[in-house]
């Protein structure tokens, strides 16, 4: 496509539906409109975005302990359309599990999805996923100049002795130096021991972010920390009003975005818990920002919560790192 | 006279209990991918807790223009659990981007049978069905199951696949830590795709459905391939329902593919029932959720 480089990144977003099935739901991610002639998907991947795990349970409590808890997203390609299947899974191992109680947010779970799209590979740039990275103990080393991410794609903790949780801790990484890169992260817990392993999101590109002083071809995408400001807790959680604000090429505007994520951390009182989330409340699937702005924005809750006798909720210690990726298209 | 890729569907075909199937093509099988197309697995009189839920394809490969599928099952009553399975197949020599393989027993949540040689940027990667081996580490009710596969692309400086398994059991024990999935590997790069005669896409389903998924021009003899690509089913949880629930039956798929304008025409099935009753009280329970997801090819003659 005209001013655009080859190749080029397309960003897409889902969300599964709330009171469905919490396993098995597959999201349609079409590619078609940014496919240009003689292009085609050179690599797909998937990534993270928000979740929200909800407990339906066979007894009078709300709340129960922790034995599984995670997200697993499964890919498949058929021509320009990336199928993804988003399966979310918790259990206590006493016939608790995953699913839509009343009073409470609903099991469900946001992804972002990426593809390379241009008219050939190219040594060095790539999209893809890693699966099952032990936390702290095993790492994929991948090559590219340079590499992005890693982000999460999925976690997953198992516990052989359930039990209330303190904290839960998820985060994926990529570090260097030039462009050997290692990728890795890690998924625990306080209090209940877990046995975590996370899924991560990598891709690598050749050209720089645009910039003034530099020369094209640049990239059609940037990635942007997003800046947060939280809300103090309750038991509705913490909500984070976030925004990130992009430099896209001249005569070129936002097109898609979508959620990355680098880092959650979830402090809690011990205790058990009726659901977990980090959910995007508002812009999600996201839609570009209003009159051509170059600044996305919206509404993200994180929470832990028990509403069993006296409730408990997330600490104010609880932080997210999350990044914003911006598609950019002619204006 | 096969396609321009050298693909033949052959199936679905029954198996019953530990039984075997035999797919006969037209020529030397050079490469293939089988899975199941249907599957129903259940528990004599369900009024039993159980620990092992496995129903397992295999194979010792082809063996000219043959090629036999096994089938292993536990847990389940062999004389009351049957599957239907289709078999895609390179016949004479396999082309340049097309990339088939079944991997057996991947750990649930991970990856297997790393591909390098696809031949260039992909147009296809399917995963599809063709084993599961869930257990409890004891005999336990049953509130969930399901197992699904899928390809990724490996983060790496050349186009580079991995078939993705997962799985779930939910009750009243711990799953087992070796529970596993076993899954087949559709591959075929762009430029392969483009000679024509062979497409695929996915379809979901939430219960018994009739799909229609259009894949080649209607004036194209074809054969349709049904591959079931992830299937999961949860009962009700909620207090005061009684004893069990005991597992009684799971039913996904469909065994009647066919082409119809183009497109793959197939009634799917889609039911699971457990016990919250006694042997002659039963309280037989639908799924609250339940999935299955389908790879729909079609294949010129």
């Amino acid at each position: 496509m005209s001013g655009l480089p080859d190749p080029l990144l397309s960003v897409r977003t889902q969300q599964s539906r709330s009171y469905s099935s919490p396993v098995g739901q597959l999201l349609a991610f079409d590619f078609s409109s940014d496919i240009g002639d003689g292009q085609m998907i050179l690599g797909y991947a998937v990534s993270l975005s928000g979740w929200c795990l909800s407990y339906v349970t066979n007894s009078v409590s709300s709340a129960e302990n922790l034995a599984v808890l995670g997200i697993n997203l499964v890919p498949n390609l058929a021509g320009t359309t990336l199928y993804v299947t988003a399966n979310a899974y918790m259990s206590d191992n006493k016939g608790d599990a995953a699913g839509s109680p009343e009073g409470a947010p609903s099991t469900m779970v946001q992804v972002t999805a990426v593809a390379l799209i241009g008219t050939s590979t190219q040594a060095g740039s790539f999209v893809g996923n890693v699966y099952q990275l032990e936390s702290g103990a095993t790492s994929y080393e991948t090559y590219g100049s340079p590499v992005y991410g890693g982000f999460l794609s999925g976690f997953m903790l198992t516990s052989n002795d359930p039990g209330s949780v303190g904290s839960i801790a998820l985060n994926a990484a990529a570090s260097g130096p030039g462009s050997s890169f290692t990728l890795s992260g890690s998924a625990t817990t306080t209090d209940v021991t877990t046995t975590g392993t996370v899924d991560a999101f990598a891709f690598a590109y050749p050209y720089p972010y645009p910039s003034a002083s530099g020369t094209p071809p640049f990239a059609n995408f940037q990635i942007v920390q997003a800046s947060v400001s939280w809300s103090a807790p309750s038991s509705s959680g913490m909500t984070g009003q976030f925004s990130a604000t992009f430099t896209p090429p001249s005569g070129m505007s936002i097109i898609q975005w979508g959620v990355l994520v680098n880092a959650l951390t979830f402090d809690y009182t011990k205790s058990e818990l009726q659901f977990v989330q980090f959910q995007f409340v508002e812009n999600f699937p996201t839609s570009p920002p209003y009159g051509g702005s170059n600044t996305v924005s919206g509404q993200v809750v994180m929470n832990i919560y028990n509403p069993d006798g006296v409730p408990d909720w997330i600490e104010s210690t609880s932080s997210a790192v999350f990044s914003v990726i911006a598609q950019f298209g002619p204006s | 006279m096969s396609n321009p890729l050298n693909l033949e569907i052959q199936g679905p075909q029954y198996i019953s209990g530990t039984g075997s199937t035999t797919f006969e093509f037209s020529d030397t099988v050079t490469s293939c991918v089988f899975g199941f197309s249907k599957i129903n697995a259940e528990q004599e009189d369900s009024v039993e807790d159980m620990q092992d839920f496995t129903l397992q394809l295999w194979t010792n490969g082809a063996n000219g223009s043959t090629v036999t599928v096994n089938q292993t099952v536990g847990g389940f009553v062999p004389d009351e659990t049957y599957s239907y399975v289709t078999c895609l197949a390179t016949v004479g020599s396999t082309p340049e981007g097309v990339t088939l393989a079944n991997s057996a027993k991947m750990p649930l949540g991970s990856s297997a049978l790393v591909t390098s040689s696809i031949g260039g940027p992909p147009a296809l990667c399917l995963g599809v069905l063709s084993g599961f081996g869930l257990q409890f580490t004891d005999d336990t009710d049953l509130d969930g199951i399901g197992a699904g596969v899928g390809v990724t692309m490996v983060p790496s400086g050349t186009p580079e696949i991995m078939l993705v398994g997962n799985g779930s059991l939910i009750g009243d024990e711990q799953a087992a830590a070796s529970n596993t999935v076993s899954g087949g590997l559709i591959c075929i790069s762009a430029a392969a795709l483009e000679a024509g005669g062979f497409n695929g896409t996915m379809v979901a389903t939430a219960g018994q459905t009739n799909i229609w998924e259009w894949l080649l021009s209607n004036s194209t003899p074809a054969t349709p391939g049904l591959f079931l690509q992830s299937f999961y089913f949860q009962w009700p949880i909620a207090f005061g329902l009684g004893g069990g629930p005991w597992f009684q039956s799971i039913t996904a798929g469909g065994s009647n593919p066919t082409i119809s304008s183009g497109g793959l025409a197939v009634t799917a099935y889609l039911n699971g029932y457990v016990n919250y009753g006694e042997r002659h009280s039963p309280n037989q329970q639908p799924a609250t959720y339940q999935t299955a997801n389908y790879v729909c090819l079609a294949a010129a003659t």
